[in-house]
């Protein structure tokens, strides 16, 4: 017992100096992290622009002595330039007191010309990387991204973040613009298509630039971060552009709608749109066939909606008044997936999942078909079942142009 | 000395000798009342002596049953066939209940000492000892630091005859054994060991009989001495015996099948063996219904988690794993700590070290003066010391939350191990991140399951997995579930006829 206890009491100092020998050697201090919440790539002058947007903390929190009256930016951007993009944001140490902090970056804007040149490389460094997330969102840009990261948003303090609430809140209820990952991003752009879709975010509005927090202190902004088109990337290089409707239309084939509003008009094939459903579920079922030795893929969706705006002469609150505004609903969907399809089949860019589909259906017939599927895919028609079934008619069941209408006769 | 090993020195037959060796023994202190009487009966003429101490004697307990009654027999008839002898005759006369003769000069003293009467006989080589003990004693009072809301408000005294009595009132079994034994030379202190025969593990009995007769110190003044020297030997913060203040804690203690030990001069009684979740149980668990009862028992064991985990965790995840925060929370305290110059593990230890003084002046500061220095302490060292940027504000948080749920385990001793580990735990933590901490709750666990207190693994009924007693540990079932008693206490387990449920609602109808 004796010689245990002095054995215990001679290595325990010993035990106890070696923790100290650690010199704790990954620790850094709240305050010597530069915490970045979005960055950019732009190619500008055959190098790799890098921009990143650092959070101020002292501006953010409420706490801490400073008033309202030293109105400190929340964030500040800076760019570094490199020849390789780990060169770039090696160059950082020239001008950051902070060690840049990656883990808290929320987005990642690629401007047009970094997107022309190919952002294959940029995807090897987020893959290799161990702290810089593969679940951060994609953006692309016209212009630099740059000019992105310096915009302030009037509502969040942090644009990153703002940016990212945007592209969530799209994805989950408008069902135009899904969220794009970087992962997803290289499982499609590594995928049997090759073809990929990225969202685009631009500055709209004409005017002063709100790169000064004095610009925010009055009610209306004059410019402002607004979700545009779609871009399409092959491989790992932009060729050209899609419409929102397009977009639209992808998310119905590819069973990505969420949440949505759909509005169609009162006859079909009128553009004069004048009543609405709210999409509430919705399933789509991509069937690959084969007719004639034709492929043919046959898309069944079934959908729940909620009629939120009746502008027509129907009256929903009889059977047949239903059964004609989902007959009308059925068309607005349909026409929107052939849009769809055929914007797409015109750029040869098969970002509907076709491939893969067929791939997974009989893999001996895609080996075949792979060397030639671009020129395959634009002579494949859809063909499309849509069944929603409207489940609510809201508060009322009478349109009240109607009601009006009769009051007037 | 152990109690095996006292000198025998036998009395003499002679009373003046006697009374001599007790002067010079005691010293002729100045409470010693020596009063000699003499006895006429036809037969012979005897000399006796009263010994006993004053203050430590009832006194109108030796005026009314020992000397009247032996000024007042001299007048009445002795038949002579019936003399056999004067100490018979006296135990005839004296009409105390428990009167016992001492042969030597060890027991002589002892009874002396203890408040007993001694009547020494002329002629006669052994002593009568007349119990007459009656002293200042405190009555039975509300229990100072365990207490509870729904419950008896009885608490054990210093007077260990009192503290049996509260056992005996609560279990009215004659299974209830007490068995007495004197430790500390000078102290001579009275320790009873309680238990229920046929409930009661034997070996274990054993175990801590035969500790208790290898004690030999000078003095055993409060239960915690014999604790010490009781206890495995184990080098461990954790405690392996359990101390109460409460008599129905000790009693369902005893009816579980552990083993209590009484010390006269405490009302801090010990119960063994005792594992880690007995001291995150109490009392008021079982007074209390099962729903809300379990449901504090879950706080519990989450507060003593947290009061040995909470700093470390804040420093490990803000000095090396800022990943883990989410972004908000993360700016928030970045914030914070803008102008604060110590690094984080500093900042814990300084304001943890705080807390340990404040704690400590708290417990030892006059009654009068407490409200203005808690005043202090609040408002100085918490809110001052943040807006001087010395501290940052989250870590103030911490510190008095882990505070705070400290003080919510039940038992003291299992409190203090909780602040030791914490200091171990916020080093490994401030240079190895979690992994430190990881390194050091695997440490500690593995520790704890090798600790065993009397031969009862310290982590049962989890570790080795007993499912019986799992019944009583995170929850407690309804009692009208709980009908065996822990197996690693007692073999006997059967604790009340199989269930009687709660009255159906079905059968009630009529």
């Amino acid at each position: 017992m004796l010689i245990k206890l002095r054995i215990l009491t001679k290595s325990f100092p010993i035990l106890l100096l070696c923790t100290l020998l650690t010199g704790c050697w990954d620790r850094t201090e709240l305050n010597k992290i530069g915490i970045t919440s979005a960055t950019s790539i732009d190619w500008v002058n055959n190098h790799w622009q890098v921009s990143y947007q650092l959070v101020i903390p002292q501006s953010i929190s409420s706490q801490s002595a400073m008033g309202t009256s030293n109105q400190q930016a929340p964030v500040m951007v800076f760019s570094t330039v490199g020849d390789s993009i780990q060169t770039a944001i090696q160059r950082a140490s020239l001008e950051m007191p902070r060690t840049l902090f990656f883990a808290h970056n929320r987005v990642m804007i690629i401007g047009e010309d970094a997107a022309r040149k190919g952002i294959g490389q940029l995807i090897d460094n987020y893959l290799r990387s161990a702290t810089s997330r593969e679940t951060v969102s994609v953006l692309i840009t016209r212009g630099t991204g740059r000019k992105i990261l310096e915009q302030l948003v009037p509502m969040e303090k942090i644009p990153g973040a703002a940016i990212q609430n945007m592209l969530l809140n799209e994805d989950k209820h408008n069902s135009d613009l899904k969220q794009v990952m970087v992962y997803q991003l290289a499982m499609s752009m590594s995928g049997d298509s090759g073809y990929s879709t990225v969202p685009e975010i631009f500055i709209a509005g004409r005017g002063v630039e709100s790169t000064n927090v004095e610009e925010l202190k009055s009610t209306k902004a004059e410019t402002k971060l607004k979700m545009g088109r779609l871009a399409v990337f092959k491989k790992d290089q932009l060729i050209g552009w899609l419409s929102l409707n397009d977009g639209f239309g992808i998310n119905w084939i590819m069973n990505r709608i969420d949440q949505t509003v759909l509005f169609f008009s009162c006859t079909p094939g009128s553009k004069h749109v004048q009543s609405a459903v709210h999409i509430i579920h919705a399933k789509t079922r991509l069937k690959p066939t084969q007719q004639n030795g034709q492929w043919v893929m046959k898309a069944d969706v079934q959908a729940t909606a909620q009629l939120i705006e009746n502008g027509c002469d129907i009256d929903p609150s009889k059977r047949e008044g239903i059964k004609a505004l989902e007959k009308l609903a059925n068309h607005a969907v349909t026409t929107s997936m052939q849009d769809a399809l055929r914007s797409t089949q015109a750029m040869k860019a098969d970002v509907l999942g076709f491939a893969t589909s067929i791939h997974k259906k009989d893999p001996k017939a895609w080996k075949q078909m792979k060397e030639n599927w671009d020129e395959i895919f634009p002579q494949i028609p859809l063909e499309t079942t849509v069944n929603i079934s409207i489940e609510r008619l809201g508060m009322s069941s009478k349109s009240f142009v109607d009601i009006l209408k009769g009051k007037q006769e | 000395m152990k109690a095996s090993q006292k000198p025998t020195i036998p009395l003499s037959t002679d009373l003046h000798a006697n009374v001599e060796r007790i002067q010079t023994r005691l010293g002729g202190s100045s409470d010693i009342i020596i009063r000699p009487l003499e006895l006429n009966f036809p037969q012979e003429q005897c000399s006796l002596v009263l010994v006993y101490i004053d203050g430590l004697v009832e006194n109108a307990a030796i005026h009314e049953f020992i000397i009247q009654p032996l000024l007042t027999v001299q007048d009445s008839d002795n038949a002579a066939e019936d003399y056999v002898g004067i100490k018979n005759v006296l135990q005839q006369i004296i009409s105390i209940g428990e009167l016992t003769s001492a042969a030597n000069e060890t027991d002589l003293f002892e009874g002396i000492l203890q408040g007993h009467t001694a009547i020494l006989i002329d002629g006669v080589s052994e002593a009568l000892i007349a119990t007459t003990c009656g002293w200042e004693r405190r009555s039975i009072d509300e229990p100072q630091t365990q207490t509870v809301i729904r419950g008896p408000k009885e608490s054990f005294t210093e007077n260990i005859r009192t503290n049996t009595t509260l056992l005996r009132r609560k279990i009215k079994s004659p299974d209830l054994r007490f068995e007495s034994l004197s430790i500390g030379r000078y102290t001579q202190t009275k320790i009873i060991i309680t238990y229920l025969e046929g409930v009661a593990n034997t070996t274990v009995l054993e175990e801590v009989k035969r500790r208790l007769h290898s004690i030999d110190t000078d003095s055993i003044l409060e239960s915690s001495y014999i604790e010490e020297f009781i206890e495995d030997k184990i080098y461990t913060p954790f405690p392996t015996i359990m101390n109460t203040e409460r008599p129905d804690a000790a009693a369902a203690g005893i009816l579980e099948g552990q083993i209590i030990i009484l010390i006269d001069g405490t009302p801090f009684v010990l119960l063994t063996p005792v594992t880690f979740f007995k001291f995150l149980q109490s009392s008021e668990d079982y007074y209390q219904r099962y729903d809300i009862a379990s449901f504090v028992r879950l706080i519990r064991y989450m507060s003593f988690i947290i009061s040995m985990l909470l700093p470390s965790l804040y420093i490990a995840i803000t000095t090396f794993h800022h990943e883990m925060l989410p972004t908000t929370l993360l700016i928030g305290l970045a914030a914070q700590r803008e102008g604060v110059p110590f690094p984080a593990l500093v900042e814990a230890f300084l304001m943890e070290i705080t807390f340990e003084v404040l704690r400590e002046a708290g417990v030892r500061m006059p009654r009068v003066v407490g409200p203005a220095i808690s005043i202090v302490g609040a408002l100085v060292l918490g809110q001052a010391a943040v807006q001087a940027g010395l501290v940052s504000a989250a870590m103030v948080i911490v510190v008095s939350f882990t505070a705070i749920s400290n003080f919510v385990v039940p038992a003291i001793n299992l409190a203090v191990a909780a602040r030791l580990i914490r200091f171990f735990l916020m080093v490994l933590a401030g240079t190895l991140g979690l992994f430190g901490i990881l390194v050091g709750c695997m440490t500690i666990l593995i520790h704890m399951a090798s600790i065993k207190s009397f031969g009862v693994p310290y982590l049962a009924p989890l570790a080795p997995f007993i499912k019986q007693n799992v019944k009583d540990i995170f929850i407690r079932l309804p009692w009208w579930r709980l009908n065996t008693r822990p197996t690693n206490l007692t073999t006997n387990n059967q604790r009340q006829p199989a269930a009687p449920q709660p009255a159906d609602a079905k059968n009630n109808k009529s």
